[in-house]
């Protein structure tokens, strides 16, 4: 299956976004972005784990998380990334990115 | 695209710089916005300013003038280097010269 980069901007607030990850990709196949407000997807506990059944992969923008008053510690699923660990995501390790 | 996802566009844009990869950035709906000349934030970054940056570093960037007219600007208005340009040609041509495409709306 197309391996997918889902990059996702809302919060938890304003959308669920592992209906459309869980339409188009299998597990194994998605990893997620989480940029701006998108971070609070990974603080949430109930967001947070419903992304967590979704997808094995979870990055986290450091600089969107910290510009929010967040530790990368405070995650409840996945890890802080910086915007080269994305592009790597994006150009190298996935065939397609769709924003969420 | 609003201010801060034009923000996260130049962040991105510039991460990939860094890599080696070739940039090409389009702007349309409110995205337009971003190359407009003379912008003055106080607290927020001048993605202005970060757009005029990324340009000398050899970005295409177009945006559609449709949009831009719309929002009552003029030819003229944007940043320097920026093309007042279109969907059917400048967004098709960079689309089809690009190994991925990353939409950054909402």
């Amino acid at each position: 299956m197309t391996k997918t980069a889902f990059l996702v901007l809302k919060s938890p607030q304003e959308q669920d976004p592992t209906h459309m990850i869980r339409r188009l990709s299998e597990k194994a196949d998605a990893s997620v972005i989480l940029v701006e407000d998108g971070v609070y997807q990974a603080l949430m506990p109930a967001s947070a784990d419903r992304l967590s059944k979704a997808t094995d992969r979870i990055l986290v923008s450091r600089e969107d998380l910290e510009a929010r008053g967040y530790a990368p510690n405070e995650l409840k699923a996945g890890n802080a990334a910086e915007y080269a660990d994305i592009v790597d995501v994006i150009m190298e390790k996935t065939d397609r990115t769709v924003t969420v | 695209m609003m201010a801060m996802d034009a923000n996260v566009a130049v962040k991105i844009a510039r991460a990939a710089l860094a890599k080696g990869y070739k940039v090409h950035m389009f702007g349309y709906g409110e995205g337009v916005t971003a190359v407009k000349k003379g912008q003055n934030p106080k607290r927020f970054p001048n993605v202005g300013k970060e757009l005029e940056e990324t340009l000398k570093d050899n970005v295409a960037i177009a945006v559609c003038e449709t949009c831009f007219a719309a929002r009552g600007f003029e030819r003229g208005e944007e940043i320097t280097g920026a093309k007042v340009g279109s969907l059917t040609n400048d967004l098709f041509k960079f689309v089809s010269e690009s190994d991925r495409l990353v939409t950054i709306a909402r």
